[in-house]
């Protein structure tokens, strides 16, 4: 029987080398994607999920070293993959979606132009043919056939998300990585574009590693989520289970903090103190320094080991 | 009497480079309300909604093409030079971005006693202690950060000195333009209570312009909708939020994501659908209305009182007069 | 509210910058020569003069045209004055020169870009054509024309180099000061009724300077080589002085039978020079925050 994981990222540890040290940037990251299920991917600036992406689709920058783990790709593993077989996945079976289209669209082609090499580079057809899936795929987003010929700053913002949506669909990708895709946008054309990206991933039988920082967001559209800190994977399990009933201090402490529409509270819950600096990291619990629950003597000392809480729900804590 | 009143304040842009002589980009148009003492107005809008240019105007970067501001009971037109120094002194902004708020080359000592010593406020001997006493009312230890610069702050703390900064003159009015929305959760929490105990401990009165429907309706007590340079409705905040009455407020809080629902609704592409119309005299709102009408297109509506406080501009709930 | 005990998050330190800056322009191989010919550049000028052996001056034609050897290391000229000599003392002319040209070419181009940037609704665009116009003639005619209007002289040679100098520096400056005036900080300070000169020298000036100073030396190179030229066509230190473009043109009609007269003071100004360039890319690329954070695995 097909497995019916799509990815599997086991033990990744990554370091970055800068001038002031080894920046431990990933350590021990474990989780893994569904096929077409949407899986969130949260924390706050620095905890390592953006890394964590790039890493999937091997696109890390030069001073970045994988030390550890493995992630596994329909069995494969990427790592030792060549850039050559990666380069055939990446576009294919493996895309990503930016948080700013004007990063991923080149202004100077047009944006027919583009999405027709992207389609060539990787199906072996033809250009006339290359050019009807590219207004195929202008429909599908729900653009005029208009834009195929205008350029990138042309665009108002959720065009140009659009366009980047339909890039990332067009080769039909198992995987979609989506690196913030919405958080540059207002909030009806985010809802629009989550629905657009739902029905489209339902269509195509997409899985989605949705990556943001927005825990609400992720609780309205992803079936599981993953939640880091400090380069950890400090719980995980499906969205609903870990945002009502988080197992991990840090998780309900951000699920507090966030102010929400549907209730009134006079303070919002703080989380004292700051995220440690990746390059001295410490021998126990990144979260041990504004953890309010922790262990006196265990939890400073030694890092937690991940363990099962709960139907597919696993928590790094020494609670 | 209200604190601060805004009556009927517009601005317009020449757009360059037009053939037929210059077009008007109008950012806003004959906004109007007020805000009492000691409370938080909160005015959401999205992007081209003008609510940034609001806040400009209030804190006297643009000049209005139109309209009055009153503060207190003095109102203030297009200012002066006298007036100017005398208008600058009630109010303050702090603004989004943290990293491009204060000057790279300063040091937050001098940032933060600028204000006080732009408007003349203190003597040279006095400044150093005030100024340990404002970064200590935001949570920030003197002694350790006097004379750092800014870049070696994180986001969260650079507000903090953004705002003991606007605070340092003592003005009564603070206009705080998506002051979190570069921020984490995490740090979010933290400024939001500052804020909000700031407020309580000075009786501060804020203007909060957010696009984030979560946070005003935290701070806010009143909260204002704004589309394309009208605003739209002005309720207090618990009936817009639970009850918003205009179809654009109905659809902004519907599109607010939320923690108990699973999202399910199809895509319908209503907010990425048409462009909006260049220039007409109807509402801003219509191309895009589930419930426009033909008058819509042709005319604004006027000002509809609901109930007490609450106010819309819409030909739905248009009561015309005999 | 209790006060939060929060860490510094950047080591502070502009030592630490100064020092990772100098660390990746001697990493970098094209500026470490460039740093090393600078080097030595600097320290004959500096010490030349002391160092010499002969008076550059004194002429003794029985000593004319001795190609260079053990006892004139650089031979001799026309007049039989020794070359190392004059080359030694002939320097630090270069030297001063360029610092002089680009000098007061920055102070005048930061002045009219700075007020022309501030005022850019009114007198700057009238200000600004003035930039446009000196750039409409190509440097080396613009400069040579003043230098002749002006009558040959040194003095005259660098102020006709410094107007040629500056307008670059104006529209970067216009440029940068433009943009400075978009920041928060910049809309803040005018919320505190500041006066416009307040708010130019303050807020504006600080945080432009960095860019020009880039700009600076990467042109410092050219300003010696203009010199030189400007020298070499008679236009600038007259004789005797030994400025080294006006002893290659001594040389000039003898480059097949006694090379060494122009072709060493010509090399120098060459090597010098190259030197500044290499050295101002280097900067270029040190100071470029990509290369500062990202460490490439040696």
């Amino acid at each position: 029987m097909q497995s019916n994981k799509l990815l599997e990222v086991n033990n990744l540890s990554v370091h970055f080398e800068t001038y002031d040290g080894t920046a431990k940037v990933l350590q021990d990251v474990t989780f893994s994607i569904d096929r077409n299920r949407w899986t969130g991917l949260v924390g706050e600036t620095g905890c390592g999920k953006s890394v964590t992406a790039f890493s999937i689709i091997k696109l890390l920058p030069i001073s970045a070293k994988v030390v550890g783990g493995n992630i596994l790709f329909k069995g494969t593993d990427l790592i030792g993959e060549s850039e050559k077989s990666l380069r055939r996945i990446r576009g294919s079976e493996i895309s990503m979606i930016f948080q700013d289209p004007s990063v991923a669209i080149n202004p100077s082609l047009k944006i027919g132009n583009q999405i027709t090499e992207t389609i060539k580079i990787h199906q072996n057809i033809s250009r006339h043919m290359a050019k009807e899936r590219a207004a195929e795929i202008m429909k599908l987003v729900g653009l005029k056939s208009y834009c195929l010929d205008q350029y990138a700053h042309e665009l108002s913002g959720g065009m140009a998300q659009r366009v980047m949506i339909g890039l990332g669909l067009s080769c039909n990708p198992d995987l979609i990585l989506a690196d913030e895709p919405t958080s540059s946008l207002d909030v009806t054309v985010q809802k629009d574009i989550l629905a657009l990206m739902r029905r489209l991933s339902l269509e195509y039988q997409t899985a989605l590693l949705l990556i943001t920082h927005d825990l609400i967001l992720v609780a309205q559209t992803c079936q599981e989520i993953v939640v880091m800190y400090a380069g950890q994977v400090v719980e995980r399990g499906p969205s609903g289970i870990v945002l009502k009933k988080s197992a991990h201090p840090y998780t309900r402490a951000l699920v507090r903090a966030i102010p929400m529409v549907e209730e009134r509270r006079e303070y919002l819950e703080e989380l004292p103190g700051f995220v440690p600096n990746l390059l001295y990291r410490p021998a126990g619990c990144p979260f041990e320094p504004r953890c309010t629950l922790k262990i006196a003597g265990v939890c400073e000392r030694e890092n937690p080991k991940e363990k099962l809480v709960g139907d597919r729900h696993y928590v790094r804590c020494h609670l | 009497m209200s604190y601060i009143q805004l009556r009927n304040i517009s601005k317009s842009f020449p757009i360059h480079g037009e053939k037929k002589g210059r077009r008007l980009l109008k950012a806003v148009e004959e906004a109007s309300f007020s805000i009492e003492k000691g409370k938080t107005f909160g005015l959401v809008g999205e992007s081209g909604s003008g609510k940034s240019t609001i806040a400009k105007m209030i804190v006297g970067l643009y000049p209005p093409t139109s309209g009055t501001i009153s503060i207190g009971d003095r109102v203030y037109g297009k200012l002066g030079r006298r007036d100017r120094q005398e208008y600058q002194k009630q109010l303050s902004i702090v603004f989004q971005n943290p990293y491009a708020s204060l000057d790279p080359k300063m040091t937050i000592f001098s940032i933060i006693s600028e204000p006080m010593k732009a408007f003349g406020q203190i003597k040279d001997r006095d400044v150093k202690v005030r100024v340990a006493e404002l970064l200590d009312q935001v949570g920030l230890s003197a002694e350790q950060h006097l004379y750092r610069y800014p870049h070696e702050f994180s986001g969260g703390q650079r507000q903090r000195i953004a705002i003991a900064r606007s605070i340092s003159f003592q003005p009564g009015f603070l206009i705080l333009d998506e002051p979190t929305s570069a921020l984490d959760v995490s740090v979010q929490a933290k400024i939001i209570n500052l804020l909000t105990s700031l407020q309580k401990q000075y009786n501060l009165t804020y203007l909060f312009i957010s696009h984030n429907m979560g946070v005003i309706r935290h701070v806010s007590n009143m909260i204002g909708v704004m589309y394309r340079g009208k605003l739209l409705e002005i309720g207090d905040r618990d009936t817009i939020i639970a009850s918003p009455l205009h179809p654009y407020s109905k659809h902004l809080i519907s599109s607010i994501p939320r923690m108990d629902q699973q999202e399910q609704s199809d895509f319908d592409g209503r907010a990425l659908s048409g462009e909006a119309l260049a220039e007409s005299d109807g509402c801003p709102y219509a191309p895009r209305c589930p419930q426009s009408m033909e008058v819509c297109f042709d005319r604004f509506p006027d000002r509809t009182m609901i109930a007490g406080d609450h106010e819309i501009h819409c030909h739905l709930f248009h009561r015309t007069e005999g | 509210m209790p006060a939060s005990t929060e860490r510094i998050v950047g080591k502070s330190s502009k030592l630490r910058e100064f020092k990772l800056t100098l660390l990746l322009l001697w990493k970098n191989n094209v500026s470490k020569i460039g740093l090393i010919v600078i080097a030595i550049f600097l320290f004959v000028c500096i010490l030349g003069p002391v160092l010499a052996p002969r008076d550059p001056y004194a002429i003794d034609v029985s000593l004319a045209k001795i190609p260079p050897g053990a006892r004139f290391w650089f031979g001799t000229d026309l007049l039989g004055r020794d070359i190392f000599s004059r080359m030694l003392h002939g320097a630090i002319i270069s030297l001063a020169s360029g610092l002089i040209i680009v000098g007061m070419g920055v102070f005048i181009g930061v002045t009219i870009g700075l007020i022309s940037g501030f005022f850019h609704r009114s007198i700057g665009q009238i200000l600004m054509r003035l930039p446009d116009i000196f750039l409409a003639f190509p440097t080396l005619v613009l400069a040579i024309s003043l230098a002749v209007t002006f009558g040959p002289s040194l003095t005259n040679a660098l102020i006709a180099m410094s107007l040629v100098y500056w307008p670059p520096f104006a529209r970067l400056m216009y440029g940068e000061t433009l943009s400075i005036m978009e920041s928060d900080y910049v809309k803040f300070a005018k919320t505190l009724n500041q006066s416009p000169t307040r708010i130019m020298l303050r807020h504006v000036l600080p945080n432009a300077v960095s860019p020009i100073i880039i700009q600076a030396s990467l042109d410092f190179g050219d300003a010696i080589l203009l010199a030189a030229v400007l020298g070499f066509l008679g236009l600038g230190a007259q004789p005797p002085s030994p400025e080294w473009g006006a002893m290659v043109a001594q040389g000039r009609n003898y480059l097949f039978d006694f090379w060494w007269m122009s072709i060493i003071p010509g090399s120098a100004i060459f090597l010098v020079t190259l030197a500044f360039n290499f050295l101002g890319d280097g900067i270029r690329d040190a100071l470029d925050p990509n290369i500062r954070r990202i460490k490439k695995a040696d």
